[in-house]
């Protein structure tokens, strides 16, 4: 995950913090340990101090320096972290890419298979191939492994073996694909694969939708220990 | 001695932020057993990354050690997207109190957590020229 900008604009402010484990990668969201800072879960980021910015290996013997037990933090709660969506839990997996298979002259239908099972209401549809290439809808309804429904048409009619790409995030608002973002097996990407709603708590600041491999989600994570003050 | 409350209330004990906040790492030693050069020295050695502030950044060479500026869009457009604030891993002074601070942050590690500007140009004309060409 990249540190994008600050909601309120201006520098970082970075902080050495001691680890209580091992950060095997840069770019991880860190929570609260026992020792110290520890690597998120890929559905938790309660109490986060925010992102980390480089590895660290923990260790709990005598060492010669102590420089190896600490990792840099950016710790703004407004940091806004830019991570690359995943098609699966594994990292670099390219998304689900969808071949409408009915055509749709109304515009709200996106029929194939492959929209899978994991419940993606109030995730997000976009069209990638077509008469509606760039256009970007909210999924009002999922049936299971047949087709995704939007609410508002896309523009155009939508004709069998137009190329669609999906994910479970939302921007707009106070529902499920704006409020939660599970991260991939190694905490470096965002699992896009989940059902929408599911995943530690984030919010969705925007989304960049481009390709199978190079689209991402854009989110503030928020249980921060310098937002919430809870004992 | 005089025991004093922290917070307002007897026994309401530390909020997450106090308990976080007491995480925090000193940095290089100010016993004199540690010098700030060997502080840094043992920083690059690991890949960290590292925050001077104005008045010692001048001292580090980062193409030398394989480092270059961390960046971060700044959308207020406030800073020039090079500006960190920390702790200086030399002075040990706050940056905001030392003319401002700018991080380093090791090559390996910068296209891991650095959004880099003249690559998402790069790509969004790749993009747009590939859209102009099939669609």
């Amino acid at each position: 995950m990249k540190l994008a900008y600050h909601l309120s604009g201006g520098a970082p402010l970075l902080k050495r913090i001691k680890i209580g484990a091992s950060f095997a990668n840069a770019g991880i969201v860190t929570i609260n340990g026992t020792a110290g800072v520890i690597p998120s879960t890929t559905t938790d980021f309660a109490d986060t101090m925010g992102l980390a910015l480089d590895t660290a290996t923990y260790s709990s013997s005598q060492g010669a320096s102590h420089a190896e037990g600490l990792v840099t933090v950016d710790v703004r709660p407004d940091a806004v972290i830019r991570a690359l969506m995943s098609g699966g839990a594994t990292e670099n997996t390219q998304l689900t890419q969808l071949v409408n298979t009915s055509a749709s002259t109304d515009g709200l239908t996106v029929t194939d298979a492959d929209v899978g099972s994991a419940d993606m209401v109030s995730g997000t549809v976009w069209c990638t191939k077509g008469a509606n290439v760039g256009q970007s809808r909210a999924i009002a309804t999922h049936n299971a492994s047949q087709d995704f429904v939007v609410t508002v048409p896309f523009i155009n009619d939508i004709a069998v073996g137009d190329e669609f790409l999906f994910c479970p995030y939302n921007e707009a608002g106070l529902t499920d694909g704006a409020g939660n973002v599970q991260t991939s097996t190694l905490f470096t990407q965002a699992d896009a694969s989940i059902a929408s709603g599911t995943g530690g708590l984030a919010t969705v600041v925007a989304l960049e939708l481009n390709g199978r491999g190079d689209s991402y989600v854009l989110m503030q994570l928020g249980d921060h220990v310098f937002v919430i003050s809870t004992i | 001695m005089i025991v004093v409350p922290k917070n307002a209330k007897l026994g309401q004990g530390f909020s997450k932020a106090q308990i976080a906040a007491s995480a925090e790492h000193p940095g290089r030693r100010t016993d004199g057993t540690q010098s700030a050069a060997s502080w840094l020295s043992d920083l690059t050695g690991l890949k960290k990354l590292i925050v001077l502030c104005s008045f010692c950044r001048v001292k580090f060479n980062p193409r030398k050690n394989g480092y270059r500026r961390f960046y971060v869009h700044d959308i207020a457009g406030a800073t020039d997207g090079y500006a960190a604030n920390g702790r200086c891993d030399a002075c040990k002074q706050p940056t905001v109190n030392a003319g401002g601070g700018t991080a380093f942050i090791h090559e390996e590690t910068y296209d891991l957590v650095c959004v880099d500007p003249i690559e998402q140009r790069r790509q969004a004309r790749r993009r747009s020229a590939s859209a102009w060409r099939t669609r």
